[in-house]
C-alpha cells in the first residue's frame, strides 16, 4: 500500500508560539505525527507506532519557508495487524525527513 | 514537556514529567507516541542546557536530528509520573547522541537513541 | 595493534556500516566524502570507531582527521 498526501503547514498553529517564540519551526515529533496521520488516512484505520527504527530529519521545516509538503507513505503488512512503514516528507525532489517504523492497527 | 530535572551531571541526567489531561499529546486519556518522543527530546535539551549552565554558556536551541531504535512499549495514562534517564553517548560538532529510557513506576514505557543538534538562538 | 591490522579493521567496519565498497577506501581519500557523511552520520562513525577500538575520540582532535590515513595514524597513536 502506497500513497502521497499533500499537507500545508499552518503558520497560525499554536505549537509555533512555543517552538520557538519569533522563530517558528515545526517540532520533529509533529513531523512524525504528520506521517502517522497521513498513514492513517491512506490505510483508513487508526495506527499506533510501536518502533521507530530510524527517523532522520535533515531540514528544519518552518511554515514560512516550507508552506507545503508531500508526505509519501508505504506500508508492508507483516504479521497480523502489523506493518513495516517507510515514509518521507519533502517537495519537488528534496527530502526533509525519512522514517522507517513498525506500526500496528489500534 | 519536562517538569523537573531530578539530577544532572555532564554525562547523564534524570528528568520527570507528570502527564496532565491538558497536555496536547494526550488523546483518550493516553499520552501518545509523539508526546513520549518529545519528552525524550526535551529531556535531552534540558540536559544539554544544564551542561551550558555549569559552563556559564548561553543555552542553545535543540532540534531532533535523528531518532534510532526507539521502542514504544506502552502509552502512559493521564496522571502517570514519568521518570527519564538520559545518557550522553557522544558529542561531535554540536550534534549530541543520547540514549534515553522512560519509566512509569517500575515499567519501562519507551527507550530510544536520539541525536539532537544544538543551534545558537 | 599493528597498523596493518588497524587499516584492515577500520576499512571493514566502515564499509559495512556506511554501505560502500571497501575498494573505494584509500589512504588519501577524504573520509566524509567517501562515506558520504553528514553531521548526523559523522556521530555514528565516531561511536563505531570508539566501540570497535575501545578508544575515546575527542571532537577537537577530529578536525585533523580528514583522510583515512590520518584516521589510521590517529588510532595507531592511541592504541
Amino acid at each position: 500500500m502506497k500513497g502521497t498526501v499533500r499537507v500545508s503547514l499552518n503558520p497560525g498553529c499554536r505549537v509555533y508560539e512555543g517552538h520557538f517564540p519569533g522563530k517558528p519551526v515545526s517540532p520533529g515529533v509533529c513531523n512524525i505525527e504528520m506521517v502517522r496521520q497521513c498513514a492513517e488516512r491512506i490505510h483508513q484505520r487508526a495506527l499506533r507506532i510501536r518502533r521507530i527504527k530510524q527517523c532522520r530529519m535533515t531540514t528544519l521545516m518552518a511554515p514560512h519557508s516550507h508552506p507545503q509538503a508531500d508526505v509519501t507513505v508505504e506500508m508492508h503488512p507483516q504479521e497480523a495487524g502489523s506493518y513495516r512503514l517507510t515514509a518521507a516528507i519533502g517537495e519537488g525532489g528534496a527530502t526533509w525527513l525519512t522514517l522507517k517504523a513498525d506500526v500496528t492497527d489500534e | 514537556m519536562v517538569d523537573v530535572v531530578w539530577s544532572a551531571t555532564e554525562t547523564e541526567a534524570e528528568t520527570g514529567l507528570t502527564v496532565h489531561p491538558e497536555n496536547i499529546f494526550v488523546e483518550d486519556g493516553l499520552f501518545r507516541e509523539p508526546g513520549l518522543v518529545e519528552h525524550v527530546a526535551q529531556s535531552a535539551a534540558a540536559f544539554a542546557g544544564y551542561g551550558a549552565f555549569v559552563r556559564h554558556e548561553k543555552p542553545k536551541l535543540g532540534f531532533i536530528g535523528e531518532i534510532k531504535d526507539c521502542e514504544i512499549h506502552d502509552l502512559p495514562r493521564v496522571g502517570s509520573e514519568l521518570r527519564t534517564h538520559v545518557r550522553l553517548v557522544a558529542e561531535v560538532n554540536g550534534v549530541r547522541l543520547v540514549q534515553a529510557e522512560v519509566r512509569s513506576g517500575d515499567e519501562v514505557v519507551a527507550t530510544s537513541l536520539m541525536k539532537i543538534f544544538l543551534k545558537d538562538d | 595493534m599493528e597498523k596493518s591490522e588497524i587499516i584492515k579493521k577500520v576499512n571493514a567496519v566502515l564499509a559495512e556500516e556506511f554501505e560502500v565498497e571497501e575498494s573505494i577506501i584509500t589512504p588519501e581519500a577524504n573520509i566524509k566524502k567517501t562515506l558520504q557523511l553528514d553531521s548526523l552520520s559523522l556521530v555514528d562513525m565516531v561511536v563505531l570507531i570508539e566501540s570497535e577500538f575501545g578508544v575515546k575520540i575527542q571532537p577537537a582532535e577530529l578536525v585533523k582527521v580528514q583522510t583515512f590515513e590520518a584516521l589510521y595514524d590517529y588510532l595507531a597513536e592511541k592504541l
